[in-house]
């Protein structure tokens, strides 16, 4: 859903007042359920190193279950050496078909071109390479709070589940799980989110209006030769009561016939 | 000064590249020179600043120096 009342800001001065709204309460229960969530499905993914654009939580490692033997952070201002990158999202600037996964925590909301953003994850990804994205379905309370919120992350550009996958489904990547978590209400307050926990259990029910969306695909990659179904491939013509000639000679066939001719 | 710099980590350097260009990058002091675009990108405390905003011009000569190397 764009955003045209409000302004939104750009993905490198949304950074810092992204990672302040994630230490609030309500920030730290959205990591809680979505460390949870990635727990369970990130163990199944390997690779050498993976790519996460954003640092919105700098205390907490949320792929730190995935099988990646580094990670490295690209951000507006990245604060420790050896693995930090400053960078833009638009501009990554890290070399093609190098990276085993790339993760986008609100990239896209706070991004002018989106497609662009998208087109650079699937540049830097290998083949079979995995795209995580994470953001706030506009379709639940979180897309209600964000019709009254006036600061990040309340303004940015909000896409629904629907349509990312179709944008990713165009850039040739094939999405493994859509869904969306958080079904507690967008509220500011640790004693409402404790009450309210029990709603989490609701998630088979109603887990198509949570607040947060989780969408995790890859790239898929054409083999470089095409090698077509053996039924499919032209066969020799039957000809019955004699073998077919092959339709080239060798050089013995050619003398052969010239002989032949010479005789007569 | 110039040869004290700390070198980047080889890892690092492996999957750097110029944002603008993707070209390759070549650390000299405390920068990163991306020949193609004539840029230098910061190098704070051990950490590569590849944003537009913080690069530099480079000079026809320092173009010119490392296009002997």
């Amino acid at each position: 859903m764009r955003n045209f009342r409000k302004k939104t800001p750009t993905w490198l001065e949304a950074q810092p007042a992204l990672r302040e709204w994630y230490g609030s309460s309500l920030g730290e229960a959205v990591l809680d359920t979505v460390a949870a969530k990635f727990d369970e499905t990130l163990p199944g993914i390997f690779g050498y190193q993976g790519v996460q654009v954003g640092q919105i939580a700098p205390q907490r490692e949320l792929l730190a279950s995935a099988g990646l033997h580094r990670r490295i952070v690209v951000d507006s201002a990245a604060e420790s050496s050896g693995s930090h990158i400053s960078g833009e999202l638009e501009q990554l600037p890290i070399s093609s078909n190098c990276v085993n996964l790339v993760f986008y925590p609100h990239s896209l909301e706070f991004c002018e071109s989106p497609h662009v953003a998208l087109r650079e994850a699937d540049r830097v990804l290998t083949a079979d390479g995995h795209l995580l994205l994470m953001g706030f379905n506009p379709y639940s309370q979180f897309g209600i709070r964000r019709a009254v919120g006036r600061t990040v992350p309340w303004n940015g550009n909000t896409y629904s589940r629907g349509r990312l996958v179709e944008w990713l489904s165009v850039l040739g990547f094939r999405v493994l799980s859509a869904e969306t978590v958080f079904l507690r209400p967008p509220v500011n307050r640790q004693r409402m989110l404790g009450a309210t926990r029990h709603l989490e259990k609701t998630q088979r029910l109603f887990g198509f209006v949570g607040g947060v969306y989780l969408i995790h695909a890859r790239k898929q990659s054409v083999p470089m030769t095409l090698a077509r179904q053996q039924w499919l491939r032209p066969r020799g013509r039957l000809v019955t009561g004699a073998f077919a000639q092959t339709a080239s000679r060798t050089a013995r066939d050619v003398a052969r016939t010239n002989i032949n001719s010479d005789d007569d | 000064m110039m040869e004290f710099a700390v070198k980047l980590d080889r890892r690092i350097m492996d999957i750097l590249v110029c944002p603008v260009t993707k070209g390759k990058l070549i650390q000299i002091g405390e920068e990163l020179w991306s020949r193609q675009a004539g840029i230098a990108y910061p190098i704070n405390n051990g950490i590569p600043v590849m944003l537009e905003s913080e690069t530099r011009r480079l000079s026809e000569d320092e173009i010119e120096s490392l296009k002997k190397r």
